[in-house]
């Protein structure tokens, strides 16, 4: 897999999401429930000068945003290749499996933080509003957790998208896991104790998550997002791979 | 360039080719002729890489499909039937993705040239999803041509054309084809009797003849069917020509010309000529008519009962 190839093909899917009027979409619900929530935040702030206001509700609403409007995102990825046909092409084109779906979930991921990174504009106006300006620790923390949900999620939505011709059976299905990976799969691990108990904690996104938004950014919560990364692209390559088998 | 050796393809039970062989050298342009799910498209499949064959090996541009399948994909040049596009580029956006895709050098230039072989340079800033069939036809071969690949594959590269720009897309392949190696599939005769330098017919996934399209004419319609025109007199012909050697039937036309079938493989034209004469009759026509590849085809497919109506 050369890192040449990759480029091209995540070059070409980022620029064609400024092509797709779902994406602009997508982008503009995002922003406005963050923006309707920060101008909520910043009067509260006014009629109660004690109320410290945070970044942490603009990123919990952020990813619960993201839970719905990343499949959108991600579905076209391979499954609209496979209904124009074009996925004959790049699958004859000199280039192997593991380059399309890394170049694809790439393209994404850098779509979704662009559109992300202007929310910045909203703590670097609260930064000059409140004294001695925000915890810039935390900042980062919460945009680091943002940009790990966007890496993991988008990689098993490239997976799912690899599965489908057809994007309403693409979206419906991404919908579908990542609310289970998000919200389900920790359940055991707040409820019960024992080895079940023991490995959905372990395995709960969320977890890692929100304890990186409150500033605890722990080296296990890290590689497990990194390697959830590696396992779901190495499936949406193994997943494109059998459909030349089919 | 293209050496194929008994290939076969199973769609899970079902079997879509079978104990394929065939070759294509370099300069040579080869039409792959059969009706619809006969087998051409899957055997283009195999051959671009775009799936491994169930059984049998494919050797092209030098490198085994199987074994060294990026190296077949650098070398050739495909246009898949359907003629995948992305509708939200551009032509010349898509040619010099394309391009970098296949790690051409100064990709600009190159898409300019295939531009200018297409004849689709004054469309170079236009939106794919508002060009015509044609058009889109034009941009998937140059999307093809863009790496010069030594070996050309395009899946019916006239189908939905209008008449000229059939004849432009046959006069390029044809330009194409002195240099390169190219298999096309169709199903239309014509167009195998006009472009291909040798034709491959195929149908329920098997080769049933293979030959330059005259020897196919000549070798399959060996005796048919003469047309003779006398002057005057042309009943009084039939019992002497009918006692011919090689001859197996005379008929008298509602023109007055005599049609005489004869015996596959059988030259009657001289006896012919000698029995007018000695009959005291004046000749004023005699001629051979060759069995048209159409009718090639329909007999060779009857036989499996699929001769398609074309």
């Amino acid at each position: 897999m050369t890192l040449r190839n990759v480029w091209i093909i995540a070059r070409k899917e980022y620029n064609s999401y400024f092509n797709t009027p779902i994406a602009y979409a997508m982008a503009a619900v995002l922003l406005f429930a963050i923006g309707v929530l920060f101008a909520g935040d910043v009067s509260y702030t006014m009629i109660f000068p004690d109320f410290v206001p945070g970044l942490e509700r603009v990123v919990q609403i952020a990813v619960a945003m993201l839970i719905f409007i990343l499949p959108a995102i991600t579905m076209r990825l391979l499954s609209d290749e496979a209904r124009q046909g074009t996925i004959e092409l790049l699958l004859t084109a000199p280039v192997n499996d593991g380059a399309v779906v890394v170049g694809k979930w790439l393209g994404a991921v850098l779509f979704v933080l662009t559109v992300l990174s202007t929310t910045l504009i909203y703590p670097i106006m609260l930064n000059g509003m409140v004294q001695p300006g925000l915890d810039r620790g935390l900042l980062l923390a919460g945009y680091l957790a943002l940009v790990l949900f966007t890496m993991t999620f988008s990689a098993l939505g490239v997976a799912i998208s690899a599965m489908f011709d057809n994007l309403v059976a693409t979206f419906i299905t991404t919908i579908a896991a990542f609310v289970l990976f998000w919200y389900f799969i920790g359940i055991p691990g707040s409820l019960g104790s024992g080895a079940v108990a023991e490995v959905s904690r372990y395995m709960s996104f969320i977890r890692y998550f929100e304890a990186m938004v409150g500033g605890a950014i722990q080296l296990t919560g890290l590689v497990y997002y990194f390697s959830a990364t590696a396992f779901f692209l190495i499936l949406a390559t193994v997943i494109l791979q059998s459909r030349r088998w089919r | 360039m293209i050496k194929v050796k008994a290939l076969t393809k199973d769609y899970g039970a079902r079997r879509a080719i079978e104990d394929i062989s065939f070759h294509a050298d370099k300069g040579e342009i080869v039409g792959f002729l059969g009706p619809n799910g006969a087998g051409k498209t899957t055997t283009m499949r195999i051959l671009t890489g775009y799936m491994p064959p169930t059984e049998g090996t494919a050797i092209v541009a030098g490198h085994d499909v199987l074994e060294e399948s990026l190296e077949v994909r650098r070398r050739v040049g495909y246009l898949p039937e359907s003629v995948p596009l992305y509708p939200d580029m551009t032509v010349f956006e898509y040619l010099k993705f394309m391009g970098d895709l296949h790690e051409v050098e100064n990709v600009e230039e190159r898409a300019d040239a295939v531009l200018e072989q297409v004849q689709m340079t004054d469309r170079a800033d236009n939106y794919i999803q508002y060009l015509s069939k044609g058009m889109r036809q034009r941009v998937g071969l140059a999307q093809a041509l863009i790496h010069e690949p030594e070996v050309l594959i395009l899946d019916e590269p006239t189908i939905g054309l209008d008449p000229a720009q059939i004849r432009e897309v046959r006069a390029l392949i044809k330009e194409i084809g002195r240099k390169r190696t190219v298999l096309l599939s169709t199903h239309i005769l014509a167009e195998a009797q006009a472009i291909c330098d040798r034709v491959l017919i195929i149908n329920k996934g098997r080769i049933v003849a293979e030959d330059s399209p005259q020897n196919l004419e000549a070798r399959l319609a060996g005796g048919g069917r003469l047309s003779l025109k006398v002057k005057a007199k042309a009943k009084s012909l039939i019992p002497a020509l009918k006692a011919l050697k090689g001859v197996t039937g005379v008929e008298l036309d509602e023109e007055g010309a005599l049609l005489i079938e004869t015996r596959a493989g059988a030259e009657v034209r001289p006896e012919v000529a000698r029995t007018v004469v000695a009959e005291n009759c004046d000749l004023l026509e005699l001629r051979q008519h060759g069995m048209s590849l159409e009718d090639i085809f329909l007999q060779l497919t009857a036989e499996t009962g699929e001769g398609e109506a074309l």
